[in-house]
């Protein structure tokens, strides 16, 4: 059950995408998220379906790994959708009963929305799945590293955040254990009512707590052991490198946005 | 009669990713009731993994677990009474106390189990005395505890469920010498006592030696062999080859065979190696 969260797992590979530098491709993702939502057209939004599937055939992950992603927010999806269709009220109405009334523009809207929010994780997901997540922190850290003139703390922010996500499996594998520890001991986490089962996780949650703490306090020790001072003159081992690929990526995404951007002045 | 039987079981971790691993490959064991069985195996040999299907944590990918007869998983709800059946230890299973004081942590299993409240606590302190937990201790939170006293309230809260099986993985593993003495020592005696089976996880071949009569050898997630302490031991090279250092006192007593002594086969332990020795000598001396 546990297991299942695929959310910003990174999905070893050597694709095209795999091979980008993380920076270009976090800059391609919000490009991108400006892409879906420039486009306000049937056409323009083809144009970013046809970027979401191309990107993906290209990267070569599983199907299935993507549709995994994709369950959580199917009740968004569906929210999102329904509101479109009840509260836009402009348009032909295609049914009307009382206070309900749907129009052809709340379904276009909704379905807009839903392609768009589709679009959007799977895009995203991309990233994540193609990038570790040490080149990922590393990326923003660069990218955000202009922002050190107006002090704000970059380098410790990505330190936090490479830490966060480095211990996110590791918690993950001890709630595993620890939820199988307490099975063992016929702690019963599956039946009963909603506040049955919230008491029934205080044997998990205790011991998890407990664990970040040691976890934290051991790591504060073992960075201070090897002389960490936070981010002034510090080097690293593995560097960033912009090639070719990179270049081809960027082309590509850019022509992407601005087809979006002529079919929105055209059509 | 066998209290643990397992059929072709298999067990295959992250399946469809590029993760994929098997764990435990095609194993056939039968463990009979109130044996005392030592789990040997290299780190990922696939013993944990094993141990974990014994109480229904796991479920097999192939292959079945049959315990006292009853297979696992044909009904999900047996699942409950089965884990109060087998009683499974986990590593380091100090982490998991959350309890506000010792007595209400080895209460928690018992308590699962729907028993009236006297009966808990005549079972409560039955596993603390079993593990040697003076009656003070168990109004402290456990926060408070040394780790070897915390690790022996974790083991006692297994205990007082009263389990037809119990099974310990790694209960040593971080104490010093004297703590895995302590511990072994009394997981042998609540063996002696109440004369059910117990499975012993280890990669110490002394501890193993010292406490068992059947040693299970796990590699690379098959079934080595099953069989007595003395005749696992017996094939010494193949558990070398396999990483698995045997007794330091077998690998003298296989050392001095090599030098053409005739010495028996069946020692494992310094004590017994020392009778044997001081016999020989006796021996000699007569002649």
């Amino acid at each position: 059950m546990i297991k299942d969260i695929t959310i910003g797992q990174y999905f070893p590979g050597n694709s095209v995408i795999h091979r980008m530098d993380a920076r270009i491709k976090i800059i391609m993702t919000a490009v991108f998220i400006v892409m879906l939502f420039a486009a306000n057209s049937v056409w323009g939004l083809l144009v970013g379906i046809a970027f979401t599937i191309l990107t993906f055939i290209i990267s070569k992950i599983p199907g299935k790994l993507m549709l995994k992603s994709l369950k959580p927010i199917v009740p968004i999806i569906i929210f999102t959708a329904i509101l479109n269709l009840l509260f836009i009220r402009t348009g032909k109405a295609y049914f009307e009963w009382k206070f309900l009334k749907i129009t052809d523009e709340g379904v276009d809207t909704a379905v807009f929305m839903m392609i768009r929010i589709i679009c959007l994780i799977v895009g995203t997901s991309l990233l994540t799945y193609t990038t570790s997540p040490i080149d990922l922190t590393d990326a923003i850290e660069r990218l955000l590293s202009p922002l050190k003139k107006i002090k704000v703390p970059v380098h410790e922010l990505a330190m936090m955040m490479t830490i966060a996500l480095r211990f996110i499996p590791t918690l993950i594998e001890e709630t595993d254990k620890i939820m199988s520890a307490q099975k063992a001991r016929g702690a019963d986490m599956e039946t009963g009512s909603l506040i049955q089962k919230a008491k029934a996780l205080i044997p998990v949650l205790i011991p998890l707590f407990v664990a970040s703490f040691r976890h934290a306090e051991e790591l504060a020790l073992a960075m201070e052991c090897r002389c960490y001072h936070g981010g002034e003159g510090r080097t690293r081992m593995k560097q960033l490198h912009m090639s070719i690929v990179d270049l081809y990526g960027s082309i590509f995404c850019v022509l992407f946005l601005a087809g979006v951007i002529v079919i929105n002045i055209v059509v | 009669m066998a209290v643990i039987k397992t059929e072709n079981l298999t067990y295959v971790y992250g399946e469809g990713t590029p993760f994929r691993k098997t764990a435990v490959d095609n194993v056939n064991i039968e463990i009979n009731d109130g044996e005392m069985v030592g789990i040997i195996g290299h780190t990922g040999s696939g013993k944990s993994t094993l141990i974990q299907h014994f109480n229904g944590l796991l479920k097999p990918t192939s292959g079945s677990v049959y315990i006292d007869g009853e297979r696992l998983w044909d009904d999900k709800s047996r699942l409950r009474p089965i884990r109060f059946k087998v009683g499974l230890v986990f590593q380091y299973p100090e982490y998991q106390l959350f309890e506000e004081t010792c007595y209400k942590d080895i209460a928690f299993g018992p308590k699962n189990m729907g028993i009236k409240e006297d009966q808990i606590d005549k079972y409560v302190k039955e596993a603390a005395r079993m593990v040697g937990l003076s009656p003070e201790i168990l109004d402290k939170s456990p926060f408070e505890l040394s780790g070897g006293q915390k690790r022996r309230v974790a083991i006692a809260g297994v205990m007082a469920m009263n389990p037809k099986v119990l099974i310990l993985d790694e209960p040593a593993s971080g104490l010093d010498p004297k703590g895995r003495e302590q511990i072994l020592g009394l997981i042998r005696e609540y063996h002696e006592q109440m004369k059910n089976t117990v499975l012993l996880v280890s990669h110490s071949m002394e501890d193993i030696a010292k406490n068992v009569s059947k040693i299970l050898v796990m590699n690379e997630s098959k079934l080595f062999c099953y069989d007595d302490t003395v005749k696992v031991f017996h094939r010494s090279e193949e558990l070398v080859s396999m990483g698995l250092a045997v007794p330091q006192i077998t690998r003298v007593i296989n050392r001095l065979k090599a030098m053409g002594i005739d010495i028996k086969d069946d020692v494992y332990t310094v004590g017994y190696a020392k009778k044997v020795i001081l016999e020989m000598l006796e021996q000699k001396k007569n002649k």
